[in-house]
């Protein structure tokens, strides 16, 4: 059943008021963007790892701090998750309804 | 060395058996229990094969209100080791004196096998495992769920 890769992401918020409208976010975009994000990281993490650390203290931990993380890690991860849930097409992921609005996210 | 014990090693060696579970069954041959121990030994497989292929598994959350509140959540199993990876790069958020902190306690963050811990939930979790209803003075009863299917 669930053997076919999914080529949309598609995201439906309805409310009372309106008729709802329904976004498609092919999946190789989500790919291609996430790709881009994690690259933009990873040269930002570079450029930042290059900054030497400020005299003063409280500056200096911050910063040493901020040069441990990984937000190119972080998005990489995400990115990983996103490619494992769109091995499961026709899949609901989301579905979400209470008193004015309505969101549901499925892979198509 | 017998046969219970070399059958034991191949059940390990083609992961039908953790190494954990071949431990005590080891154990339990040498203390002489090995009638127990060809049973435990067919039980073991016996579960292990009723479990679907863990890419078939979801992790489903409901919840459903007496008006008009309706949640309803579908993971695959199989996303949990994927996002155990995230928890690894989130554990880089907690500054180094927190970890100091903690190693003090004796919590050490490094040693922290986040993605065993996600093989393990994988594989161990079936069946319902939220089941809760609550009475909610705007939405009435509400009725929530959590379970693997």
């Amino acid at each position: 059943m669930w053997s076919k890769t999914a080529k949309l992401l598609m995201i439906r918020i309805k409310t009372q008021e309106n008729r709802g409208f329904t976004f498609p976010v092919p999946v190789w975009v989500v790919n291609e963007f996430l790709k881009a994000l994690t690259d933009i990281a990873w040269v930002g993490e570079m450029a930042l790892k290059r900054i030497p650390l400020p005299q003063e203290e409280k500056a200096r931990k911050h910063l040493s701090w901020v040069k441990t993380i990984s937000p190119s890690g972080i998005i990489l991860a995400v990115h990983m998750v996103i490619k494992d849930l769109s091995k499961y097409k026709g899949l609901h992921v989301v579905d979400v309804k209470t008193g004015d609005v309505e969101v549901k996210i499925s892979l198509k | 060395m017998s046969s219970e014990k070399i059958k034991i090693l191949e059940m390990i060696q083609d992961g039908k058996l953790s190494a954990m579970e071949g431990m005590d069954l080891l154990k339990a041959i040498e203390e002489g229990n090995s009638h127990k121990t060809t049973s435990q030994i067919s039980e073991n497989v016996l579960l292990k094969k009723e479990i679907p292929p863990t890419g078939e598994r979801f992790l489903k959350v409901r919840v459903v209100g007496e008006k008009a509140l309706k949640v309803n959540v579908n993971v695959p199993l199989s996303l949990i080791r994927s996002a155990s990876k995230l928890v690894v790069y989130a554990m880089s958020f907690v500054p180094a004196e927190k970890r100091v902190e903690l190693e003090k306690k004796g919590l050490d963050l490094h040693d922290l096998d986040v993605e065993g811990l996600a093989r393990i939930i994988e594989e161990s979790l079936d069946g319902k495992i939220v089941d809760v209803e609550v009475a909610d003075p705007e939405e009435g009863r509400i009725k929530v769920e959590v379970y693997v299917e």
